[in-house]
């Protein structure tokens, strides 16, 4: 037997299960359908979501914090306990998710990130996805260090941790078939190759290999016709043929199967691997309509990190896939700089030219704003935090950051969804294993990554796939290495 | 802080407890110590669902305030979440993973309290998983505060509270107790109120405060349980599968009647 341990995927949760499998003891190979290392987190913005005591935390994991930058960051909550991170992660998926598995996943955020801290991955401020005002600049809610370069840098940190530790990486490497034995335990996987087709044996096999939205097929079958013709925001090479493997074998579906995670994206994206830099989200401070000119969804409902997704799945279910994002002065500089890119914002002087541009209903246009401007009620506008400043009478409403749509020049950015990943996978317990339809173990094979389902349902909080994959890559990595 | 005697405004805290649904099957894990959490459906405990319940009505008439009350590992959150959604002001969750007994859970909970507020604490009588019923008395004591128990009904007036609670045999017996009190409830004047599902949505959203043993001074090492699990086991089943036979259905029903008969069933 030529391995210990053969790891399906070289993304974060790949990476991470094949790092820990050797500090375990193990041989491992890695196998990689694309020509390169990342998967779906190369194209993330690198958030990890992990407790933490206080901003003397963050500052230490960060390194190098000087007194202006501790000034002028604002770290909020100041401290995120065990408790805080399970509320968040249960409040957006409405309490469905797995509890052993996601208490495992925020039990050890705190010391996976430490570890790869450890691997040399770089942290850094996630002032990418900050609000900016005055010379403040208020980090997401609960995530406010990402990897040093983002996805990218996270992946690129992560690819030198292994190939340190001198781990080999076999790339345009397809996985069709997982091999098991009498016991129906899994023995080693079947791949295809330029060169052919050929089988690799291991004591145990580890999926890391995303999950299936780059599979039309897949998609239309699972989450429905309307994903049919949606842009990918990440890696075309996540067609899901390794969760379909095993399957096969008897492993168990589980998790929201018509779920996925996506995002409100420019319409002027590219149709996949756009990255972050497609990402539209500061829609909590403008208006958002569909092609009709009207309203469809609450802006305002939570800090964007808690809410896009849902921005994205009523962009395709509401608003027919297409939806603008209306400014006005007020709010300019609160815009992100990604916005720039495509050369899609509109600008014009008046709602009727801003509506002429776009081509939807002038008069609609004009109509909804007027009546969201007068919905608006008094209050003290602050981006830094749930404001409460909403609307009142008018459905859907705007919870908070309501400012009215009244001062030239008035921007618009035309938005359509972005898928990132599915939520639907396979069962695993708290070790990692794989479990069969009657809920026992599969001997030898282990997932982790966007491939487990259970984690996420409707919606997810933002930092908790990479440091969910992280996480039980670590267990899956040190618990496949005991089986050698 | 001080407890503050009232008939009006009261501060109320109820003590809520996660607990397998009674309907489920329960696996010992490989322990032998503990059941196997994953994959169990877990519930507010019955009884801590009239406490709740006797503590909601008694905020409503009185224009107080509330706050539910729940120690234990991360998904104990739950049964908050049914509480803000049945009415609760507020949520404390206190995140504790380790083994405990009723004495380091009273110990960790008076803590807690004694930063709180109060003028009225109800518990369940018990939980139906360990079935103690100590955790409220223990509190009580801890907090230097008269309790009762089996408490049925609670009405306030004057600063003073009159409760009933059960004796056996259905004799029940009416008590007055000042203010500040624990009672632990067996039952509730009103029906436990149900939590729709949009205001358990709405409740995950409302401030649940997340506090660790820390952040109330304890030091779990220093509180040493009384009682340690050595063993748990699950009740042996004796199966019995007796056929009735008979050449008509009336020589079978005559031969059933004989073997209820027989069991003392009629």
């Amino acid at each position: 037997m030529e391995y210990d341990v053969i790891v399906v995927g070289a993304g974060n949760a790949g990476l991470c299960a094949a790092m820990s499998a050797k500090e375990h003891g193990a041989k491992v190979l890695v196998v990689e359908k694309a020509p390169y290392a990342g998967g779906d987190g190369r194209y993330s913005e690198g958030g990890l979501r992990f407790t933490y005591d206080g901003p003397e935390e963050i500052y230490e994991l960060r390194g190098e914090v000087t007194e202006a930058e501790k000034e002028s960051m604002v770290i909020y909550p100041s401290r995120y306990t065990r408790g805080d991170y399970y509320r968040d992660w249960m409040e957006v998926t409405r309490g469905r998710s797995d509890s052993e598995l996601i208490s495992v996943v925020i039990n050890r955020s705190n010391e996976i990130v430490r570890w790869l801290r450890s691997l040399c991955v770089e942290l850094d401020f996630m002032t990418s996805l900050a609000f900016k005002k005055g010379d403040k600049i208020y980090l997401p809610a609960g995530t406010p260090l990402h990897a040093k370069g983002a996805g990218e840098g996270l992946i690129k940190y992560e690819l030198n941790a292994a190939e340190k530790k001198g781990i080999p990486i076999l790339y345009n490497t397809k996985v069709i078939k997982l091999l098991t034995n009498e016991k129906n335990a899994v023995v080693g996987v079947r791949v295809k190759r330029k060169d052919g087709i050929s089988e690799l044996y291991s004591k145990a096999v580890i999926l890391a290999a995303g999950g299936f939205q780059a599979n039309v097929e897949m998609r239309t079958k699972y989450l429905g016709p309307e994903w049919a013709l949606v842009k990918l925001r990440g890696s075309r090479y996540n067609t899901g043929e390794v969760l379909n493997a095993a399957l096969e074998i008897g492993a168990q579906p589980y998790g929201h199967y018509s779920g996925c995670h996506c995002a409100p994206i420019d319409l002027n994206a590219p149709d996949y691997e756009s990255k972050m830099e497609s990402a539209r989200y500061s829609y909590p401070f403008c208006v958002y309509v569909d092609q009709n000119g009207q309203r469809f969804l609450d802006e305002g409902e939570d800090f964007h990190p808690k809410s896009y997704v849902k921005v994205g799945r009523l962009i395709i279910e509401k608003a027919g896939g297409v939806a603008y994002q209306i400014f006005d002065s007020k709010v300019k500089e609160l815009i992100l700089p990604e916005y720039e890119r495509y050369g899609s914002l509109v600008q014009a002087n008046s709602i009727e030219e801003l509506a002429e541009i776009l081509g939807i209903p002038s008069k609609m246009l004009k109509e909804t704003i007027s009546r969201f401007n007068q919905a608006v009620k008094p209050g003290t506008f602050n981006p830094g935090i749930l404001d409460g400043k909403s609307t009142e009478g008018i459905y859907p409403p705007k919870s908070n950051w309501a400012l009215t749509i009244e001062d030239p020049p008035f921007i618009a950015c035309p938005t359509t969804t972005g898928i990132t990943f599915t939520m639907g996978g396979l069962r695993i317990n708290k070790n990692a294993q794989v479990l069969d339809t009657e809920g026992e173990v599969i001997k030898g094979l282990y997932a982790s990554g966007i491939i487990v389902g259970g984690l996420f349902y409707y919606t997810y909080a933002g930092g908790c796939g990479l440091m969910a994959g992280a996480t039980f890559g670590y267990i899956a990595g040190a618990n496949a290495a005991l089986e050698s | 802080m001080k407890a503050n005697p009232r008939s009006k405004g009261l501060k109320i805290i109820v003590l809520v407890k996660w607990v397998p649904s009674a309907s489920e099957e329960l696996i010992i894990d490989e322990s032998g110590r503990n059941i196997k959490r994953a994959g169990v459906n877990f519930t507010l405990n019955e009884f801590d669902n009239y406490a709740l319940e006797e503590g909601l009505r008694l905020k409503e008439e009185t224009n107080g305030h509330l706050t539910a009350i729940a120690m234990g590992p991360l998904e104990y959150q739950e049964a908050l979440v049914v509480a803000l959604a049945k009415g609760a002001d507020d949520a404390i969750h206190l995140n504790y993973e380790g083994e405990y007994d009723a004495w380091v859970a009273s110990e960790i909970l008076a803590r807690l309290i004694t930063t709180l507020e109060y003028d009225i604490i109800f518990t369940g009588l018990e939980a139906t998983d360990t079935n103690e019923g100590q955790v409220g008395v223990l509190v009580a004591e801890k907090l230097k505060i008269p309790h009762v128990a089996a408490v049925t009904k609670v009405e306030v007036s004057d600063g003073k509270t009159r409760v009933i609670r059960e004796l056996g045999g259905g004799v029940s017996e009416e008590l007055e107790v000042p203010i500040p009190v624990l009672f632990a409830t067996l039952s509730s004047k009103n029906p436990p109120r149900y939590a729709p599902l949009m205001k358990i949505l709405a409740a995950r959203r409302r401030g649940l405060k997340c506090l660790e043993l820390k952040d109330i001074g304890v030091n779990i090492d220093a509180v040493k349980p009384r009682v340690r699990i050595v063993k748990m086991t699950t009740p042996e089943r004796k199966k019995s599968l007796k056929i009735i036979s008979g050449k008509s259905v009336e020589e079978q029903a005559a031969n059933l009647f004989n073997v209820l008969l027989e069991k003392g069933v009629v």
